[in-house]
């Protein structure tokens, strides 16, 4: 192999030779030339636009501040009547526009599916679902396997669906994590935020999920599990570092849960704090042996991540040596060691990866990413230096509407009335329409 | 309306001042050179396109090959980078940015060459005989050979390919000049080297550089 390595590396140097010496010459005054006349095009572009801007601003006669203002009211009023009549929704996916039917794979980084009233999806990598169906009020997403973190802006008439194998959820306006293994049927639903309603095998006739509260359904082996988000995982014992099923299910009702009314979208229960942290356990199955088997016989944290057992990862990971892995990973293992931990509540190894990513891999957008998600798990005063560094980095990221929000209560939290101000005076400047638009103007209100 | 025309005399104006500085020298280090590009300074535009304008050419060529247009492509690599140098953070970069910003300009053209081939049934360009500066014919046929296997791979393999194997960037650097995780580029790298090695075994043009290959190998061991 090292010799195939070899020949390649002589054909390269070739290569490299022949393709210097067929480079054709290139005019270098005519070139600069063309490239003066362009930035001369580009100056006299910018600055129409900047007098255009400030000519709409600044100097409108009194008459044609009654017309403004006269088609500015007819102007609104058809919009309201337009999206609140009858215009469905739009969404994007890594910032490109999509449509109903689309299927997102996120095989080798995670996918953040935007939508125009201010909902995101982050689809985790080796996750994937569709988006099939969308209207003024929500959209029905299907997962087909995988993890989706989902954040739905809150709106009166919100109405989301999501559906995982054969469980559906609804959604009024929340935040929650859906994870759903159709090889093992395993499912989870964590809720961050609001309220959610679930129904499918073990809970038939529907059950509410409220803020702080995880449900795990083993649909194969009939167990269903409620557990309180960041509640202390299983921890090993010596000699036995994976417990086994039997060890491992101390909140198990074998039962059906009863059932719980779909909750009204008022009152909605008071956000939880964006710190919340997610617990997803995937429990052990005797007819899994060899699988769950694998953590104590070495399988690697990687790998164990990737199949959806965070705390069979986080125990790997530990035994090969934490630090070892965030002096040497590669940014997105270091996201994905992130992302297991924070599924289990281990938010000391969460912030060690992330801040390793930040530290190792500079200007990459897995640092950026890693930034915003400190932000989220951060006291105010440092998640506003994440959420500013989020924002330098990547201005028109993904992230950047949600880091644009969170950047104004972070602010405020903080009791920096200006900087909350200035934050805001920017968000609403950028998104005016934005799902922190109404926190934005409150602040610039008080 | 005098506000619209007054608004395009101030611009006019200094468009006529921009010219007049354009023939005003840049002087400064990286930092004042990209501070100046963000202002609009004429002169460290005629700086950045001397000092880079050799460094994108190649870096193109080897990327594209053949292609009538490269002076094209060199000069919206220049345009593009005009038009977003705000967004560069570290004035120190400028060299690997401009780089990152001649890769993206590349990929774009040829994924809309692939398009357009494919919509017209073109032909893909071939290397003339005239503008190639290495009198051995069999130097051009290996490289017509050459670009005709990385017709046949992904564009990002392609890049991938060409930025390891003959532009010598560390893996680091590639995939920063792609805007790829580093184990993304490797996967992509991985793919793309495995394709170009059987490709490549199987051309005849290929065959005295690969052959050259062994017997350095074997010279090498001897030694």
């Amino acid at each position: 192999m090292p010799g195939e390595q070899l020949k390649l590396d002589r054909l390269a140097d070739r290569w490299r030779r022949a393709s210097d010496a067929a480079l054709p010459p290139i005019d270098m005054q005519q070139s600069q030339e063309r490239l003066l006349a362009a930035q001369r095009e580009l100056s006299l572009a910018r600055d129409f636009a900047a007098s255009s801007r400030r000519r709409r601003a600044g100097s409108v006669s009194e008459w044609k501040w009654l017309v403004a203002a006269t088609l500015t009211i007819a102007g609104l009023a058809v919009v309201l009547f337009w999206r609140v009549g009858s215009t469905p929704h739009t969404f994007t996916v890594d910032g490109k526009p999509a449509s109903v039917g689309a299927h997102v794979a996120a095989d080798t980084a995670a996918e953040v599916l935007r939508f125009s009233e201010g909902s995101t999806i982050v689809l985790a990598r080796d996750s994937r679902l569709a988006v099939t169906d969308i209207d003024r009020r929500g959209a029905v997403v299907e997962v087909h396997t995988g993890t989706i973190d989902v954040d739905i802006a809150k709106h009166a008439e919100a109405r989301w669906e999501v559906k995982a194998g054969p469980f559906d959820i609804s959604v009024l306006g929340t935040a929650f994590q859906v994870v759903w293994r159709p090889n093992t049927q395993q499912f989870s639903v964590s809720v961050e935020r609001g309220v959610i309603f679930v129904k499918g095998p073990m809970v038939e006739s529907g059950r509410a999920i409220r803020a702080g509260t995880r449900c795990s359904v083993d649909v194969a082996l009939q167990r269903i599990e409620l557990r309180g988000i960041g509640e202390a995982t299983d921890t090993p014992t010596a000699g036995n570092p994976a417990p086994s099923s039997s060890s491992a299910t101390p909140q198990v009702s074998l039962s059906p849960l009863p059932v719980e009314p779909m909750p009204s979208s008022e009152p909605m229960p008071s956000s939880a704090p964006i710190e919340r942290r997610f617990d997803v356990r995937v429990k052990r199955d005797p007819r899994h042996a060899s699988a769950g088997g694998r953590a104590s016989d070495g399988a690697s944290w990687r790998e164990l991540e990737r199949t959806g057992q965070f705390d069979a990862a986080l125990r790997a990971a530990e035994r090969a040596g934490i630090d070892g892995i965030y002096d040497s990973a590669e940014s997105d293992d270091l996201m994905s060691l992130a992302r297991a931990a924070r599924y289990v509540g281990r938010q000391d190894v969460s912030t060690g990866a992330l801040s390793s990513c930040r530290r190792r891999f500079p200007g990459t957008r897995d640092a950026a990413m890693a930034a915003y998600l400190l932000g989220r798990t951060a006291p105010p005063a440092a998640a506003v230096k994440w959420f500013s560094a989020y924002l330098t980095e990547q201005p028109n990221g993904a992230l950047a509407i949600e880091a644009s929000g969170r950047l104004i209560e972070a602010n405020e939290a903080a009791g920096d009335v200006k900087a909350a101000r200035d934050a805001a005076k920017h968000y609403l400047l950028r998104y005016p329409d934005g799902p922190h638009a109404q926190l934005a103007k409150r602040v610039l209100a008080n | 309306m005098a506000e619209a025309q007054t608004s395009k005399k101030l611009a006019l104006h200094r468009f006529e001042s921009a010219r007049v500085l354009s023939s005003l020298p840049f002087q400064g280090d990286e930092s004042r050179l990209v501070e100046a590009l963000c202002n609009g300074h004429p002169g460290a535009a005629a700086h950045l396109h001397a000092r880079f304008a050799p460094q994108l050419s190649r870096v193109l060529f080897r990327l594209l090959g053949p292609d009538s247009e490269l002076e094209d492509v060199v000069h919206d690599t220049f345009v593009q980078a005009l038009e977003s140098i705000h967004r560069l953070r570290d004035p120190e970069l400028l060299g690997s940015w401009l780089t990152g910003v001649a890769v993206f300009t590349a990929k774009r053209r040829m994924q809309v060459r692939a398009r357009r081939r494919w919509l017209l049934f073109q032909p893909p360009a071939e290397i003339s005989e005239q503008a190639t500066f290495d009198p051995a014919p069999e130097a051009i046929d290996a490289l017509r050979s050459i670009y005709s296997i990385l017709r046949k791979l992904q564009t990002d393999e392609r890049i991938a390919v060409t930025l390891r194997l003959v532009e010598r960037m560390t893996l680091p650097e590639a995939a920063a000049a792609c805007g790829l995780s580093l184990s993304t580029f490797k996967r992509r790298l991985a793919r793309g080297e495995k394709k170009f090695r059987a490709m490549a075994a199987h051309e005849p043009a290929l065959e005295e550089w690969i052959a050259e290959g062994r017997i350095s190998r074997e010279g090498s061991h001897a030694g």
